[in-house]
């Protein structure tokens, strides 16, 4: 089945992203989206709460819970095969945005396509 | 040992939440630390030793002794984040502790539009099913006032249509700012 390849927001994209090769607690995906777009995108929990709760509505993630010797059974989310499709879709879509926005503009020197 | 509490009976409508936060804000920073939220009725308990900041989430998915409620307070405690209570209809009251060196972001819970938007739909579904609910109970009152020469009916049905109204006047500010 293929995917909506709708647009997902930077919060969805870089949620998905951060779980691509391991489960993560909710402070983790913050910090490791955070860390990865320099800053820029900060997750709070209302959003966070929000996104988790439709991507596991959605079957995009799963909840993995560290059962055992922690006091604290904390929750730690991983990606399903649905959702690494869906982040493979999306990347593919960017860079799809990408090569037009370079087909038509000439980055290095600025000039389009037609001008030159 | 005696605790000083107050009530408070100031009420608050869904699109006046920020409205409600800096009052709640206001009163930590005045000694008062919120004990219990609520829409018509707020507890506060004496404590000047600390100062909170307040944040107020609609999301009537979160029941007792679920594990979406586990979900949510988790993902809300770690990022500092403290689980007051929350109300019969669906307001959840958080705080965290006022620390003057952390930048403003780190007291803001929706931290894109989409997800702040997404939220506020859920009210304005509940808004609209209020506003259904009343215009059909109003027109009911007015065929029996009018049909049964009854004055109290009229007027009643008067009031739900200013009802209807008014949650048009706070649905439109909502969607006017997002």
């Amino acid at each position: 089945m293929q995917p909506k390849s709708e647009p997902l927001t930077e919060s969805y994209f870089y949620i998905l992203l951060c779980m691509y090769h391991n489960p993560l607690h909710g402070y983790g995906i913050m910090q490791e989206s955070l860390k990865l777009s320099g800053g820029r995108v900060k997750i709070g929990s209302g959003t966070m709460y929000g996104a988790v709760s439709n991507m596991l509505k959605k079957d995009w993630i799963r909840e993995v819970i560290s059962g055992g010797t922690d006091e604290k059974n904390k929750r730690k989310y991983e990606l399903t095969e649905l959702g690494k499709e869906v982040l493979d879709s999306e990347i593919e879509r960017l860079r799809e945005l990408l090569a037009s926005a370079d087909q038509v503009i000439d980055t290095a020197s600025g000039i389009t396509e037609e001008q030159s | 040992m005696s605790r000083n509490i107050k009530t408070s009976y100031a009420a608050y409508a869904a699109w006046n939440v920020e409205m409600e936060e800096l009052a709640l804000n206001r009163q930590s920073e005045q000694g008062w630390q919120l004990l219990k939220g609520g829409c018509f009725h707020t507890i506060y308990e004496q404590d000047s030793s600390i100062r909170y900041i307040h944040k107020i989430d609609y999301n009537p998915d979160i029941k007792n002794g679920s594990d979406e409620k586990n979900r949510y307070i988790e993902l809300f405690e770690e990022q500092g984040w403290e689980y007051v209570n929350t109300t019969y209809n669906g307001w959840n009251y958080l705080r965290k502790k006022y620390d003057e060196s952390l930048p403003i972001g780190e007291y803001e819970i929706y931290t894109d539009a989409s997800s702040y938007r997404t939220m506020m739909k859920r009210w304005i579904r509940l808004g609209r099913l209020l506003q259904i609910l009343e215009l059909i109970i109003g027109i009911q009152n007015l065929i029996i006032g009018t049909s049964m020469d009854s004055s109290m009916n009229v007027m009643m049905s008067f009031f739900l249509f200013a009802i209807v109204i008014w949650l048009q006047n706070g649905i439109s500010k909502i969607k006017a700012r997002y």
